[in-house]
């Protein structure tokens, strides 16, 4: 459904920001894009929707070049930047006038959104705090079910309880049909939503994995002493021993912190990524 | 309900519906929550729910009723007993051993106490 | 080419409810100044605030306030997270470019001359009951509407390419782009006639001098001939293009502001973040 092959991008020619890029994603999933600041990740979300050109490769997104901004490709996909602004007008107005522009729009789902989030419908944008205006737009992102929603560091500036909202609003509202990308470093916030890993590192994706094949392979236990186990691939020191990430040879069913796993591909990455080469 | 931080997701919400069949709300042959109505409570992804209820299937204690969703097995609450007696025999028992071992404690000695806690249950109950 | 008029129609409602208050607000403030400025002109002229005036005021507001407008028809695409917005909007490059035509070439122009005629038909009401000047009130009935309203139609092309090219300080990289072209072009244009007539002077008969008068580009250009020997003053000779294929250069300057309507086109087409 979205493929992009042998994507370089640059905003000028000596300073590459992706190189080599080649990424598959298929519907029916949610994404979590994770790397460290400025290593590209919106970049590559904007090469996505189109907003973005690529300086070489190939780049195909529900059909479409996006290059090309269709309006058919754009009204199937729907981006929520980090950064933003909303015009002064009311939620009702907001609605009334970018609603229409999506053909999949659905009202009831912006309700029900709004709801869950406990922002009252009859509020004017202006009036609203800059985390507030955040959960409207997440809402009417997700409301226009376009088949690709990219979401730039959608939990930045939402306090403790939205983050459980902003949960809960993603997990109604994921369709079979649909990929959701969610770029973040603030891994604990969604780790209980993402179902595989991109990890974005020197330029490229250096691993493309589902959480349920990463805990295949690599297990994630507490332990006391590191003497407990055999050599970790990685350890944390936690408050009672050790968090420790190593190869999971007896097929345990152990939960992934995905912190951990991001820190352990970071330090680690000759030891980790051969047990992914596929 | 918080998920602990060593077992499989798709584990814990399996054990969490266990719990509700075990605890009689959710009923034989009843429904169970779509995979989206448990996602949103339990904000996950709706895959990992769909995991949950696929592992629950192949050990019969729910099934599915084509284009109406899941429910509760007859005998859920059957196979969830012997499910946990097993796992608790395997797991825990070896482990509660050890630990007896450890601090010299004998059979004989945790008997009495057994017995009280029993009688205890079941005047609270 | 993707043109889908109920998007259009969309585009154009957001362009004034996300504007309204800016809109309103000078139209406003427009209104107040030139007010001002009319019975500052029909309570201290001699002779009022003359038809001649009103018709010059006119003239030169309407071209440098459109060319101000159509500066800013972009605004949007000036600032990051309003580009975002703005780039993701499902609407193609040509609904976009048609709002702004729609906006800037006919909206404008014709708002703004309701509000200057509103204005002036008050001041001119004052100024003949009240302050008795006799004037009469101007209604696009004077003789150089045409011509400033053409300039300025023939100019704003240029106007939207810059509004679309240039991010910041729009309005004055666009003065910049709208006078430079213009000195560039006049200097290189008096510098070839002045080459072409001393190219042609030697085959001149003896003793007689030509030089270069003036020329305007497509159309002719004027030598005078001084004559040794002879008391009169010297004579001027104009060099015309004949009548017949002076339309195919009209047409061709015609076709400049296409050109740059299709560059803004294509210039909007292709804009990344």
């Amino acid at each position: 459904m979205i493929s992009l092959q042998h994507l370089h991008f640059a905003y000028n020619k000596a300073v590459p920001i992706l190189q080599d890029v080649n990424l598959e994603l298929s519907p029916g999933r949610i994404y979590g894009l994770l790397g460290k600041n400025g290593v590209g990740k919106s970049s590559l979300m904007y090469n996505m929707c189109g907003l973005l050109f690529p300086s070489s490769g190939s780049c195909s997104v529900l059909g479409h070049t996006p290059s090309r901004r269709d309006p058919a490709f754009l009204q199937q996909v729907c981006l929520l930047p980090e950064d933003f602004e909303m015009p002064a007008m009311s939620i009702d107005q907001y609605i009334r006038l970018y609603a229409p522009f999506y053909p999949a729009f659905s009202s009831d789902a912006f309700e029900g959104h709004l709801q869950t989030f406990g922002i009252p419908r009859q509020q004017s944008l202006p009036a609203l705090s800059h985390g507030q205006q955040k959960k409207v737009l997440i809402s009417f992102t997700l409301a226009t079910n376009a088949r690709l929603i990219l979401m730039d560091e959608p939990t930045n500036g939402l306090d403790v309880p939205s983050k459980r909202q902003f949960r809960k609003v993603i997990a109604g509202s994921l369709r079979e049909d649909q990929s959701i990308v969610i770029s973040t470093h603030q891994v604990k916030d969604l780790d209980s939503l993402i179902d595989e890993v991109l990890i974005l590192e020197d330029h490229r994706i250096i691993l493309q994995e589902a959480i349920s094949s990463i805990t295949e392979k690599l297990s994630f236990r507490q332990v006391m002493s590191l003497e407990e186990t055999e050599a970790p691939i990685y350890s944390e020191g936690a408050l009672k021993g050790y968090a420790v990430v190593a190869v999971n040879r007896k097929a345990e069913q152990s939960r992934m912190d995905m912190e951990m796993f991001f820190n352990a591909v970071m330090t680690e990455k000759e030891k980790i990524l051969p047990l992914f080469n596929r | 309900m918080e998920f602990n931080q060593t077992q499989a997701i798709y584990l814990q919400i399996a054990d969490y519906v266990c719990d509700q069949v075990q605890l009689q709300y959710w009923l034989p042959e009843g429904k169970v929550p779509s995979v989206r109505e448990l996602a949103v409570t339990l904000e996950v992804n709706p895959n990992t729910v769909m995991r949950s209820y696929e592992h629950l299937q192949q050990q019969g204690i729910i099934y599915t009723r084509r284009g109406l969703g899941y429910f509760v097995s007859e005998d859920a609450v059957k196979k969830i007993l012997a499910g946990r007696k097993e796992q608790f025999l395997q797991e825990e028992l070896p482990l509660f051993f050890r630990k007896m071992y450890m601090l010299g404690v004998e059979l004989d000695e945790l008997k009495a106490r057994y017995e009280k806690f029993k009688q205890r249950q079941l005047k609270a109950q | 080419m993707n043109f889908s008029f109920h998007r259009f129609i969309l585009l154009l409602k957001m362009q004034f409810a996300v504007n309204r208050r800016f809109y309103l607000l000078g139209i406003a403030a427009l209104a107040g100044l030139l007010l001002v400025y009319m019975f500052f002109r029909a309570a201290n002229g001699d002779f009022g605030f003359e038809f001649d005036a009103q018709e010059e005021n006119y003239a030169f507001t309407m071209c440098f306030l459109t060319v101000v407008f159509g500066t800013m028809i972009f605004r949007q695409l000036g600032s990051k997270p309003q580009r975002i917005q703005a780039l993701m909007l499902p609407v193609s490059a040509l609904e976009r470019m048609s709002v702004a035509f729609l906006m800037v070439f006919i909206l404008f122009p014709i708002v703004y001359t309701l509000v200057y005629f509103l204005c002036s038909g008050l001041v001119n009401l004052v100024d003949v009951h009240v302050l008795s000047h006799p004037n009469e009130w101007y209604l696009l009935n004077g003789e150089m509407e045409i011509k400033a309203l053409t300039i300025l139609m023939l100019t704003l092309p240029v106007v939207l390419f810059c509004a679309v090219w240039f991010r910041r300080l729009t309005f004055v990289k666009t003065m910049v782009m709208l006078c430079v072209p213009l000195l560039v072009f006049s200097f290189f244009n008096s510098v070839l006639s002045k080459m072409v007539v001393n190219n042609a002077a030697p085959s001149a008969p003896k003793g007689v001098e030509y030089s270069y008068w003036a020329s305007t580009p497509f159309s002719y250009l004027a030598v005078v001939v001084k004559t040794p020997n002879v008391e009169s003053d010297p004579q001027s000779f104009n060099v015309l293009l004949p009548a017949g294929q002076q339309w195919v250069f009209t047409l061709f300057l015609c076709l400049i502001p296409f050109l740059f309507l299709y560059l803004a086109y294509l210039k909007l087409r292709e804009q990344e973040l």
